[in-house]
């Protein structure tokens, strides 16, 4: 079926990449100028002078004959990125030097000067997994590029890594990979979103990972460069770039290392994260999810008083009165200090009571979601029926919101209780982080973490 | 993707060199596809208008389809909105159903 694409003059490249990304580097494309699009889109009469101005171009490209090349285009080549690359220099600092200019010219850095991934460290940051280094871990969004133990490995090494958090970088990746995971969505969108990423067990105190005070911050090797390994894993398999496919507005607020953090079991009043979605004690996991943003904090910190259940309240009402669009498909991550969360324990709060409370009391009322929403629906009822039609709403959990679709109803803002993910973490005194991200089928994965060589933790 | 590769050359004075593994991912190819034939004119076609439900996406598409009904009187235009611009499971069954509304469609607006 013959068709043309509008593209805003920012996204060319982009879309050029996911063309070709797709095997058809041929489409045709009508460029919008972005500066006046962006502008002049908010009712049909604005939007005149655009459609006039580009639609001769449509008409052309919509009725010229295909060239030969168009109508039988060369076959896209595999792109092999294997191989070493020598970089001379006068000294060393010369050569690291030259060799830090090569990758960030080259892209395959994120800005920050890196551990040059010699064949040995390469070899040593192997040695910290059982796993061979040919077994591929999955297929990075969005150019799935193959991400081996290997080109993993190399990665790490760059990012500063030990050996002994091999397995865990492997771990998350294997959550950044599952089809279940939306990575595309992560690592291209305008959005900006950032991913959060969450140690749980032995293996955490193991590794020195922090979960206290700072624990988002700098000085700790664990949490900086593991998550740093994550980003260039994710930057040099996948294939991103800034302003080419990666079209992050803002670029994510934690850019270089993500959110990355142990739970706090020690101090936890319940069981470990990674209990409540099914794993044992003994073991050790790491969940990848999403967020939008920084998190929203709550709670009084060493400034003001605070209760557990004020600050349960406060997030109620800031969730109830945030004017969500997409009620029915978010989720949370609820990162409570451990004060907090043991003077909600001992107000009788379980995890998951906590969760049921947070899902009762969020609901909204159906008067209150009628409101004007884009992605091509008049109103966030529709939007709610599409999602219950398309299968978005996951089955058991349809009848639940077509029960609130009528006036007095309350429509929940997440599909169920375990859609808000509680973890422990924080200091004393603390804050209480909320993540949200508006994607409860494909925003959280928890993996296992096995193979490790170098740690008591995490072998099986 | 060439690399940038800096080669020893004669003469030069390099004492150090540093040897580095790769750390990009393998791309697979995929199956290189063609886009569809062109039919010449447009009169008397169906054009479908795929609005991808980003904001004003409708606008900007109404305003096209006005331009086109005037130009080609004997063509119909018809919007065939996407259902939401964030899902990824429908997605893969949707698409082909944009080919049974008629025959030729304009999708936007991409970011």
């Amino acid at each position: 079926m013959p068709g043309i694409y509008f593209i805003t003059s920012e996204f060319l490249s982009d879309a050029k990449s996911a063309a070709k990304d797709a095997g058809m580097p041929g489409i045709r494309i009508v460029t919008l100028p972005a500066g006046r699009y962006y502008r002049s889109r908010a009712s049909k009469e604005e939007a005149e002078p655009l459609a006039k101005g580009c639609f001769d171009s449509l008409i052309e490209a919509l009725t010229r004959p295909l060239t030969l090349e168009e109508a039988k285009p060369s076959p896209i080549g595999i792109e092999r990125e294997d191989g070493t690359i020598r970089v001379p220099g006068e000294g060393f600092l010369s050569a690291f030097e030259k060799l830090n200019e090569l990758f960030l010219a080259n892209r395959w850095a994120d800005g920050l000067p890196i551990v040059p991934p010699t064949r040995e460290l390469v070899d040593a940051m192997l040695a910290g997994t059982t796993r061979s280094p040919e077994e591929v871990i999955g297929q990075v969004a969005p150019k799935k590029g193959t991400a081996t133990v290997e080109k993993i490995a190399t990665n790490a090494v760059m990012a500063g890594a030990k050996p002994e958090y091999f397995p865990v970088i492997l771990a998350a990746m294997e959550g950044f990979t599952d089809k279940n995971y939306d990575l595309t969505h992560v690592q291209a969108s305008t959005g900006s979103f950032t991913p959060v990423v969450i140690v749980d067990g032995p293996i955490a105190e193991e590794l020195g990972f922090n979960s206290s005070i700072g624990m988002l911050g700098h000085g700790w090797r664990a949490n900086s460069t593991v998550g740093r390994a994550l980003r260039l894993s994710l930057l040099n398999i996948g294939q991103t770039w800034p302003q080419v496919n990666d079209m992050a507005l803002t670029g994510r607020l934690e850019a270089y290392t993500f959110f990355t953090f142990a739970e706090d079991t020690a101090r936890s009043p319940w069981e470990p994260y990674h209990v409540s979605v099914g794993f044992q004690p003994e073991d050790s996991t790491v969940t990848v999810a999403t967020s939008v943003s920084s998190p929203t904090l709550f709670g009084g910190g060493a400034v003001m008083p605070w209760t557990g259940q004020g600050v349960i309240d406060s997030i109620v009402a800031r969730i109830k009165g945030a004017g969500v669009v997409w009620p029915h498909s978010q989720t949370y991550i609820l990162v409570l200090h451990p004060d907090c969360a043991i003077d909600l324990a001992q107000h009788g709060y379980s995890r998951k009571s906590l969760q049921e409370h947070l899902y009762e009391q969020t609901r909204v009322p159906y008067e209150k979601v009628a409101g004007p929403v884009f992605f091509g629906h008049d109103n966030e009822i529709d939007f709610i029926r599409a999602s219950i039609a398309d299968g978005r709403i996951r089955v058991g959990r349809a009848q639940v919101f077509l029960d609130a679709l009528k006036p007095g109803g309350r429509i929940p803002v997440v599909q169920s209780p375990s859609d808000f993910h509680i973890v422990v973490a924080g200091g004393s005194p603390g804050y209480d982080l909320l993540f949200s991200y508006p994607g409860t089928n494909w925003a959280n994965q928890t993996k296992r973490i096995s193979g490790a060589t170098l740690t008591a933790a995490g072998r099986r | 993707m060439a690399y940038v590769e800096r080669e020893l050359k004669a003469g030069d004075t390099a004492v150090a060199r540093l040897v580095v593994l790769n750390p990009r991912g393998e791309i697979p190819a995929p199956p290189t596809l063609a886009i569809a034939p062109r039919s010449l004119p447009l009169d008397g076609k169906k054009i479908v208008l795929v609005d991808n439900g980003k904001f004003g996406a409708n606008n900007f598409l109404a305003a096209l389809a006005d331009l086109l009904e005037a130009k080609y009187p004997t063509a119909t235009v018809v919007m065939y909105p996407k259902p939401a611009a964030q899902t990824i499971t429908n997605l893969p069954n949707w698409y082909p159903t944009v080919r049974q509304q008629g025959d030729l469609f304009l999708f936007g607006v991409g970011d």
